[in-house]
């Protein structure tokens, strides 16, 4: 019998090259300089009926999403800003998997109690991690004086190390599950080292846990960069005008284009919405990966229900 | 001992984390971190502590006294925090283990999405329907956002609060369901020919319900952690908007946040403690 195929899995797939695509060749295909509609914005422009308007310019066929308050064209920021977001999230999703998986066998292995380990209460359990973030990064992100790609590695670092004890914690609750298996019983009886039965016994068996544990860090660093952009701290900087008092993104990066343009959501909506598909396509490229693998990963026996 | 050293270490980290917004900034073209400083603000805390400066903050030109404006703050997010948190049980364990078996594969395909959507982006969501629905059929539905201290959005923000950890809650107690039905006392209860509806109160249920106990931790952390979106979002009167938009208005002060994320701590254990108790009474009722 032919496997159905993996409808969901290869979708996000697609998606997710698409979207990596798109932020390495984006600034080559983008419509318009980065700089360029910076001097239009500023002047009137003509529209369909020849009248005079300034910008924000709803989507044309010049624009095709639109462009912001100051002119720019949007289709060009996003394009611009999809590499900060798209490879912060897979590498700091990637080292915090590394360290976390290493550590969590290890000690997984190395510990002679086999029961889970509960979560603990302390100061820290009622401050989520984007809080943490902010507070170090409040006096630096904001007028920054460093370059974005230094501050960009600044909050992809914070981002890495509070993510470990999360992905520690799964996969030493895993390590603990598989070594009560019979045949990590027998490798141990034979005289298996720990690194032996590490490599050999515990890391093929989580292999598959791996990669949804992947996907799902990837979402939650999109979350904490989403949630920091909210706060007016964009990654890679945020640049401060007064008079009014307004927030912009420096590197044009998805999550900074919506935090900057939050004040559009009663008129000119374009400028809002676009940034917003564009990361909640992001997102689900990611949904899909993470559903089409555990529908893989169910293929277990198991039993059935009684009622 | 162990656990007083932890605390005592966290709450160290706190001090400096507190700090770090006055010790680490922009600073004549480049970045400066002034140790002397924090150490002295920290320390000045202290002092203040027991002068009783610390427990003042200024408003403008005036001093108030902390702890008369905090109580009413931390009303506000408990009370949000603490119906939402009731309404996402009641979700949960009604939908979760009573009705696990019929929700196909798309209802939950969808639910997980909608569950995977970051708080923020909910609530951007839901201000844009609410304004699309108002501008396109003209009818006032929900507050979109509080406009004063007398007139504030609750519809809204409570429905954000209940969203995503219902939906988290949903998916993990259907899947200790479907884990508990496969186990033989549950046929054993059949044979002897217990109804189903028996069954399910009293086996599954009870059974469940530790489950649901051990994700406590995880569904408050993650319903604190949505709190600071919405209240920020929804401009609604709560702990964390405190932090942040009174630092913005007066400028930062080192007293009021230290003890404004220790009030979040324990807003934290009020909360816990106030459902293991509801959970406490329902298991109670159940035993009868």
């Amino acid at each position: 019998m032919r496997r159905k195929p993996n409808i969901l899995l290869i979708i996000g797939i697609v998606l997710l090259s698409f979207f990596v695509i798109i932020s390495i060749i984006g600034p080559y295909v983008a419509p318009y300089d980065l700089e360029y509609s910076k001097k239009i914005g500023y002047i009137e422009n003509d529209d369909g009926k020849q009248q005079l308007k300034g910008s924000p310019f709803p989507p044309s066929k010049e624009h095709v999403f639109g462009t912001d308050k100051w002119g720019y064209d949007i289709l060009t920021l996003l394009l611009y800003g999809a590499k900060y977001t798209v490879f912060t999230v897979l590498i700091v999703a990637v080292i915090r998997l590394i360290i976390g998986t290493a550590f969590g066998i290890l000690n997984g292995v190395i510990s002679l109690a086999d029961q889970r380990r509960n979560k603990q209460v302390s100061l820290f359990s009622g401050i989520p991690i984007f809080i943490i973030i902010y507070f170090i990064m409040v006096g630096i992100n904001v007028e920054p004086t460093l370059p974005p790609t230094i501050l960009v590695f600044i909050q992809g670092f914070l981002m890495t190390i509070l993510g470990i004890p999360g992905v520690y914690n799964v996969i030493f609750n895993l390590t603990i599950e598989i070594k009560k298996n019979a045949y990590v019983e027998a490798a141990k009886t034979l005289g298996g080292s720990n690194r032996h039965i590490s490599s050999k016994h515990i890391y093929p068996a989580l292999k598959g846990n791996l990669l949804a544990l992947f996907v799902n860090e990837c979402i939650q660093v999109l979350h904490i960069i989403g949630q920091l952009g909210i706060f007016n701290l964009f990654l890679g900087g945020t640049e401060k005008q007064y008079f009014p008092t307004i927030y912009l993104s420096i590197t044009n990066e998805w999550s900074g284009l919506i935090g900057q343009s939050r004040s559009f959501l009663y008129h000119s909506q374009w400028i809002i919405l676009y940034p917003l598909i564009a990361y909640m396509l992001l997102l689900f490229s990611f949904y899909l990966l993470s559903s089409g693998l555990n529908a893989s990963l169910k293929n277990k026996a198991r039993r059935t229900s009684h009622l | 001992m162990t656990a007083i050293y932890r605390h005592l270490l966290n709450l160290f980290l706190l001090l400096i984390l507190a700090a770090l917004p006055l010790g680490l900034l922009n600073m004549d073209e480049k970045v400066s971190i002034d140790l002397d400083g924090m150490v002295t603000v920290i320390k000045e805390f202290f002092r203040g502590l027991f002068s009783g400066e610390a427990w003042y903050y200024s408003q403008g030109g005036r001093a108030r006294l902390i702890l008369s404006d905090l109580v009413s703050y931390f009303l506000s997010s408990y009370l949000y925090l603490i119906i939402s948190a009731i309404i996402v049980m009641i979700i949960s364990i009604s939908l979760g283990i009573f009705l696990w078996k019929k929700t196909n594969r798309w209802i939950n395909a969808s639910l997980g999405f909608i569950g995977m959507v970051p708080d923020f982006l909910l609530v951007l969501m839901l201000q844009m329907a609410v304004v699309y629905i108002n501008k396109s059929l003209g009818v006032k539905t929900f507050k979109v956002a509080s406009s004063s201290i007398d007139d504030p959005a609750i519809f809204l923000p409570i429905l954000t609060l209940i969203l995503i950890p219902a939906i988290y809650l949903v998916r993990s107690l259907s899947e200790a369901t479907s884990e508990i039905t496969t186990e033989d006392y549950i046929l054993l209860a059949k044979s002897k020919g217990l109804g189903k509806k028996y069954i399910y109160l009293y086996h599954v249920t009870t059974n469940v319900l530790p489950f649901l106990k051990a994700d406590l931790h995880k569904v408050i952390s993650i319903m604190i952690g949505n709190l600071f979106i919405v209240e920020y979002l929804y401009n609604t009167r709560g702990l964390t908007s405190f932090i942040f938009v009174h630092s913005s208005k007066f400028g930062y002060q080192y007293n009021l946040v230290i003890i404004c994320l220790l009030s979040l701590f324990v807003l934290y254990m009020f909360c816990y403690y106030s459902l293991r108790l509801l959970l406490a009474a329902a298991e109670r009722w159940l035993a009868k």
